[in-house]
């Protein structure tokens, strides 16, 4: 399963459920949406949204729905790292990124353990600036 | 009219770009000796240089008798037919198909590159929208992401990503090192250094712009590595940053560096070379240009009159 594009709210939303469990759309109303002058209608359709994108799972309980999250919070961030990847390898072949150190798929750790000597060598032949 | 410039500016371009191709070289080799924050400047200028020139010739070749034309004075030049001159008589001129379809071709380049800019940036775009989902901000704007990776992303609103691994496996001096070179590419603005760069590239022969691109890149990171020494005050330490970020995204498969650019970072941190000072050599050439321009007005705008009407007629 593909994490979708989440919004602010949308994971304010997942936060909650992470952290407290079942729950239904008036308590997410208190936790979240009562801080920051949101509806209870917003908030439905905020979890409606979540159902629709498999992030939680509902069951009836009389005229509301409770809602769970589908998946934990490890699982997602897992996936989501695994998403935003591959968007980051077409922002860093464009040019809309700069990594520390490359992000290209090569692996040379003879090379890696020279420039480690090198550096070793120049920390013995001076002292560091300051 | 239209078409006639580009074209003209097109093929003055091309001129450029094949004597940069010719002297490359020399010209890598040159700026090597420079400062990492002063390359980065002569480079941005070597990948403008193709369309500079063009653009900098038509204006020369507009100056000289379409622009008095324009404004209502006498124009005394006669041109290569003596009847008028032939750059001149283009402006009126409505352009053919063939006309518009060849500048159309020679501009389809930096349409390429600005689509593929375009690209990236929805990219990047979605990219910090996935991340922000599971970064926690720092208290400096600084987003910690799972992973080991450090990076800044996006354009116009770029971010500072420092990965969670990287932060747990790496000491504090080495991670401080890390935000602050990521950090000096946001204040710097490299992103769009580089997406400008690229654009200004596109008019380069391919091998020209790999190169100037390549070592344009390796001198931005330069400067940011620069800036990582002064805050960690030792550049050893960035040094042996690098190599412990490049061994900690190797093990976790995938991704790893790219040899060619962290020999260069991790051995100018090792012995920092004297750096000469390049501007006065840049004055000087600027001020021969302008003194050529001048004294070879008359004959660059027939050069330019004969080369238009070559292209467009």
């Amino acid at each position: 399963m593909e994490i979708p594009l989440l919004g602010e709210l949308e994971m304010a939303v997942l936060e909650h459920l992470w952290a407290h469990g079942t729950t239904d759309a008036k308590d997410v109303l208190r936790a979240i949406g009562e801080p920051r002058d949101i509806t209870l209608s917003t908030i439905q359709s905020t979890l409606e949204r979540l159902h629709r994108k498999r992030l939680l799972i509902r069951e009836r309980q009389g005229h509301a729905y409770r809602y769970a999250t589908a998946i934990s919070r490890a699982e997602f961030r897992a996936r989501a790292m695994a998403a935003a990847a591959g968007d980051l390898d077409g922002a860093d072949a464009a040019g809309v990124m700069a990594a520390f150190v490359d992000l290209v798929a090569r692996s040379d750790t003879r090379k890696l353990d020279q420039l480690a000597e090198l550096v070793a060598a120049a920390r013995t032949q001076r002292k560091p600036r300051r | 009219m239209l078409p006639a410039a580009i074209l003209f500016v097109a093929c003055v371009a091309l001129g450029v770009a094949l004597a940069m191709s010719l002297s490359l070289r020399p010209l890598l080799g040159a700026l090597d000796q420079m400062a990492p924050r002063e390359r980065v400047r002569w480079l941005v200028g070597a990948t403008a240089a193709p369309l500079g020139a063009g653009v900098a010739a038509l204006t020369l070749a507009l100056g000289h008798c379409v622009v008095p034309r324009l404004i209502g004075l006498e124009d005394d030049c006669r041109g290569l037919t003596g009847a008028g001159c032939a750059f001149c008589l283009l402006l009126p001129a409505s352009a053919g198909a063939a006309s518009w379809l060849l500048s159309l071709v020679v501009t389809l380049p930096v349409f390429r590159q600005a689509a593929e800019s375009a690209r990236g940036m929805y990219l990047a775009r979605r990219a910090q929208v996935r991340l922000r989902a599971v970064a926690t901000k720092g208290p400096n704007g600084v987003w910690r992401v799972p992973g080991a990776g450090a990076f800044v992303l996006g354009w116009p609103h770029s971010v500072v990503c420092i990965g969670e691994e990287l932060e747990r496996d790496l000491d504090s001096d080495a991670v401080r090192a890390v935000t602050a070179h990521e950090d000096e590419h946001r204040q710097r603005g490299d992103v769009a250094l580089r997406l400008f760069a690229r654009l200004l590239a596109s008019v380069h022969l391919p091998t020209t712009r790999r190169a100037l691109l390549g070592a344009l890149d390796t001198a931005i990171e330069q400067a940011c590595d620069e800036r990582a020494s002064e805050t960690v005050a030792d550049p050893l330490i960035v040094a042996q940053a690098l190599l412990d970020v490049a061994r900690l995204q190797g093990h976790r498969g995938g991704v790893s560096c790219a040899p060619a650019s962290l020999d260069a970072r991790v051995e100018a941190l090792c012995a920092p070379a004297v750096r000469a000072r390049a501007w006065p050599a840049a004055v000087g050439a600027l001020a021969v240009l302008a003194a050529l321009a001048v004294l070879l007005d008359h004959q660059i705008h027939h050069a330019a009159e004969a080369l238009t009407h070559l292209v467009v007629r």
